[in-house]
């Protein structure tokens, strides 16, 4: 009850700023991961878009109307700056997919579910759980690029990628002093949010003049994880810079 | 920069500046969307070379570097990747990888084709762009928007700024960015990615209190009680849990007075000023107790801070922070929709031939003219001022008092003022309040004249100082500057300069604001590299703390923030710990504090104490700035330790009183060495016939 008064206090335009800030960021990290992993068939970033991590906390701290300006015209500049991405194309791959299913809606599902942004936590163990969860990152990034290097492990790289990703969750959270049943209910929104924003990401492939089913299976696929995986970085820095954020008045929830 | 924007007005313009800046961003948002569209060698062949003759058209190509390896990886990505990669025939989920094809070629090629033109013709619109105003104008397209544009633009001009100095500081503190050592490089990398970070988002508070204290235009809801302050009761903390800086304040401040709060360092002042422009609470800090009342609307509401700040204006230490336009033409159009005020005002404070002039480039006396005007545009009836004098020099000093007047007379305006010079406000207060240990320790109303007694009693006056004794100056010179000339963007900054140090000495270097003192010590430092003649120093040897020292501030704790050099010069662990421990006694600061909550008084120690170990010459860049008497005294004798131990102190400043205490004085003027003397009244006097 405390936080929410002196929440009630901070000045509201601060989030508005605070938004335009993390935009730039997300424009900046953006460009660079879209300019250096680049696939060979698309424009933007393949393997891991960490700017899904910001784009989720934009949209948690600040608001939906907020999230949605720093998602997704963050992704549209950083699109342009990495390869020209103005167009259509590059409309519905940047600022639908990460303003409205990275931002717009883990904000309006994280409200909808009271879920609290920290979990809960305390600062020392998240620290453990920010390097444990850097840990299980790599490894599952490892096995997600496996398929560049071995003929037909495809869809399989992926499968065991997620059963590492899930089975790993207990060892990420042993011993960690967190609100379990709200941290699992953010992790079900992170598949939720991923899977929209990979399925939009394939409506721009279909546009692009790919078929459904390449769309799905070639780019569908890969962001779908690529999502996933920095949303769960996303989560865990929600759960560790959270209390900071309230305290600068930049997160209301 | 000032160049930069003359250049963007007398230039002859080409390629896409030749036409309007909204309607050159439009062709070149239009242009590469359709380039998605393109599907034949031939054509996208066409585009590419077309966009590039809209490039060389621009006759300016900026980030070079950047331009040509993300053309290069695109190239690359497109060519080679679909080639390997691209399915014979057609896209099927079992053929995705390692096909070598014709096809893939063939789309390869056009894909790499298309995105080079859009990449350049990208490059071609950002090189179109010579300002931050010429983005402004490129995409203010929605007025409703024009605020949160302009408020933007003013964060990354500041950020740019702040980015410059966190460079320097990190020259300083002995940073090797071109390290081979990968251990070295991660650690350095940490302490960089945690500065830049603390910058990016400290900035988020000023920004959004800045901009919401500009742009109120409507004047119809004045009533009787603006300008008034009323507060009961009140604590303060800036955490919830933490100490307690206010206590039980209860104070009453009519409409049209001129009160000035003094107190020793760590009193509350600031926070005082903090409560009543509303920065406390809506940006920062705790209303633990206690009612606020500001022209009748309580900050501690619901209510917004631009209904807060309607009538009040709240002017930091540095008055060019205070300023939110681009350029002055700009700032002035912030605060008023009314053109003959902005004619009126801007004539007599002589700025109309700055209003086409960037903001950040003015010169000091210029920065408190603009600053001036715009409050005298704005419909301020609140003034809240927090050491305006600070970085002045005595020249801005009494053009800032003699405006401060101006307004008093042609608006019926409270002012609330704090600032290490009380003795400059003589004849404009009328009221002293005296604040000790966060509470209100004396109020007094005062008349002319009135104002040094109550400093002598309350002895808050510049204390007594010896003359720092260095009778041991050898002759032995620690530094060098041999014809050295400097010019940034056709400005000559530096011109000629010849210069010896000597060991053990006391130099104070005194001029104008914009006279070069700071580049000149920038230079010393070997941080800046002169366009002519050499600087002969070791410059692992020079130690500098910087005018505005929180721009410094590289760590998060204060133990991190002084024992960062050390680190950086593999220094032992043993020694690490005593040095430490020596310099937080010192500066009177507790281990792992906040470097992010620490009063300014307190960064300028925390600094002198993180530059100095292991340094021959130590740069001192305005040292008694927020200083209150004790902690001049305190580094006065430190100063005097320091020469002692055979170091050499070189003293930037504007404050004459410790000035006079040096054995060696430089006087700079118009980017000059005009004086260097032994005898302190020569300096005065010769300073004295250039201002006339």
């Amino acid at each position: 009850m405390e936080n929410l008064k002196i929440d009630q206090n901070r000045d509201e335009s601060m989030k508005t700023y605070g938004a335009i800030v993390f935009a730039v960021l997300i424009t900046v990290i953006g460009a660079f991961m879209m300019t250096l992993t680049s696939s060979p068939q698309w424009k933007g970033a393949s393997m891991l878009w960490i700017p899904a991590a910001l784009q989720l906390i934009a949209g948690v701290w600040f608001g939906p109307k907020r999230g949605l300006l720093a998602g997704g015209l963050g992704a549209y500049a950083a699109g342009i700056i990495a390869y020209g991405g103005w167009g259509l194309v590059d409309i519905i791959m940047n600022p639908l997919a990460g303003g409205i299913a990275n931002a717009w809606l883990p904000a309006i599902l994280f409200s909808m579910f009271k879920i609290n942004p920290d979990f809960g936590a305390e600062t020392k163990a998240m620290k453990t759980a920010v390097i444990r969860i850097s840990i299980v990152l790599l490894f599952v990034l490892g096995i997600g690029v496996l398929p560049l290097f071995i003929i037909g492990l495809d869809i399989w790289a992926y499968i065991i990628a997620m059963i590492v990703l899930l089975g790993g969750m207990p060892l990420i959270l042993w011993k960690v002093r967190i609100n379990k049943t709200q941290f699992l209910l953010a992790v079900l929104i992170c598949f939720v949010i991923s899977s929209i924003s990979a399925f939009i990401g394939s409506v721009g492939a279909v546009v692009a003049g790919y078929p459904w089913k390449a769309a799905l299976l070639g780019t569908g696929l890969g962001w779908f994880l690529g999502d996933t995986i920095s949303c769960f970085l996303g989560l865990y820095m929600l759960a560790y810079f959270t209390k900071r954020a309230r305290k600068m008045g930049l997160c209301s929830l | 920069m000032i160049c930069k924007i003359q250049q963007s007005q007398t230039q002859k313009r080409f390629g896409l500046k030749l036409l309007h800046p909204k309607v050159s961003l439009l062709f070149v948002i239009i242009s590469t969307s359709l380039f998605v569209f393109i599907n034949s060698i031939e054509f996208s062949f066409v585009v590419c070379i077309a966009s590039s003759v809209i490039l060389l058209l621009g006759r300016r190509l900026v980030f070079k570097k950047i331009f040509l390896y993300v053309l290069l990886i695109n190239t690359i990505y497109m060519i080679v990747g679909n080639w390997l990669f691209s399915p014979n025939t057609s896209i099927s989920d079992n053929d995705l990888f390692f096909r070598i094809n014709d096809i893939g070629l063939h789309n390869g090629i056009i894909g790499a084709l298309k995105r080079n033109a859009m990449i350049i013709l990208s490059f071609a619109w950002l090189s179109s762009i010579y300002s931050l105003y010429d983005i402004y104008n490129s995409i203010n397209v929605f007025k409703k928007f024009n605020k949160t544009i302009i408020i933007f633009l003013k964060w990354i001009q500041n950020f740019k700024h702040d980015f410059v100095f966190l460079y320097y500081s990190m020259y300083l503190r002995g940073f090797d960015l071109k390290s081979k050592n990968p251990r070295k490089k991660i650690k350095q990398l940490d302490v960089i990615l945690k500065a830049v970070l603390n910058r990016f988002f400290n900035n988020i508070g000023k920004m959004t209190y800045n901009g919401e204290s500009h742009f109120n235009f409507d004047e119809h809801d004045i009533n009787n009680n603006v300008g008034t302050v009323g507060i009961k009761n009140l604590s303060v903390s800036y955490d919830i849990d933490g100490k307690v800086i206010l206590e039980n304040i209860n104070l009453t401040i009519s409409e049209g007075e001129v009160v000035f709060i003094a107190g020793k360092n760590g009193s509350g002042k600031s926070t005082l000023l903090k409560v009543i422009s509303g920065y406390i609470p809506k940006i920062e800090g705790y209303i633990l107790n206690g009612d606020v009342v500001v022209s009748n609307k309580s900050p501690n509401s619901n209510i917004q801070l631009k209904e807060i700040n309607k009538y009040l204006r709240y002017i930091v230490e540095n008055p060019v922070d205070s300023l939110i336009g681009l350029t002055v033409k700009q700032e002035l159009y912030s605060q008023t929709k009314d053109e003959k005020r902005i004619i009126f005002y801007s004539e007599s404070l002589d700025i109309v031939h700055l209003w086409e002039r960037d903001s950040n480039t003015l010169s000091g006396g210029e920065q408190v003219r603009v600053v001036l005007a715009s409050l005298l545009c704005s419909n301020v009836k609140l003034l809240v001022l927090e050491s305006p004098l600070g970085q002045l020099d005595p020249v801005g000093r009494k053009a800032f008092i003699s405006a401060l007047i101006k307004i008093i007379e042609s608006k019926k305006v409270t002012i609330i003022i704090s600032d290490q010079y009380a003795d400059f406000y003589n004849g404009i207060i009328n009221r002293f309040i005296f604040l000790q240990n966060g509470k209100i320790n004396e109020d007094i109303s005062t008349k002319d004249g009135q104002i040094v007694e109550i400093l002598d009693k309350l002895k808050l006056t510049y204390p007594l100082l010896k003359p720092f004794n260095n009778l041991l100056v050898s002759r032995n010179i620690v530094a060098s500057m041999h014809n050295i000339s400097i010019s940034f963007n056709n400005n000559q900054v530096l011109s000629n300069i010849n210069c010896d140090f000597y060991q053990n000495q006391c130099v104070a270097i005194m001029g104008d604001n914009g006279s070069g003192k700071s580049t000149l010590m920038l230079t010393l430092a070997t941080v800046l590299i002169p366009d002519f003649g050499e600087v002969l120093v070791n410059s692992k040897k020079i130690g500098m703390v910087f005018q505005d020292c929180s721009k410094q501030i590289l760590e998060d704790k204060t133990n991190e923030e002084i024992v960062l050099s050390l680190k950086n010069d593999y220094i032992d662990e043993q020694t690490q710990i005593s040095f430490t421990n020596e310099m937080l006694e010192w500066s009177q600061l507790r281990e792992k504090q906040s470097t992010l909550d620490i009063s300014a008084s307190k960064i300028r120690l925390l600094e002198i104490a993180s530059n100095l170990y292991n340094k021959d010459i130590i740069i001192l860049d305005e040292p008694t700035n927020y200083l209150d008497s004790q902690y001049i005294e305190k580094l006065h004798s430190f100063i005097q330790d320091l020469l002692n131990s055979g170091k050499t102190i070189l003293v930037v400043t504007h404050d004459e009183q410790l000035a006079s205490l040096c054995s060696r004085f430089i006087l700079m003027h118009k980017s000059e060495i005009v004086l260097d003397t032994e005898n302190f009244k020569d300096l005065l006097l010769k300073r004295k016939l250039l201002n006339h």
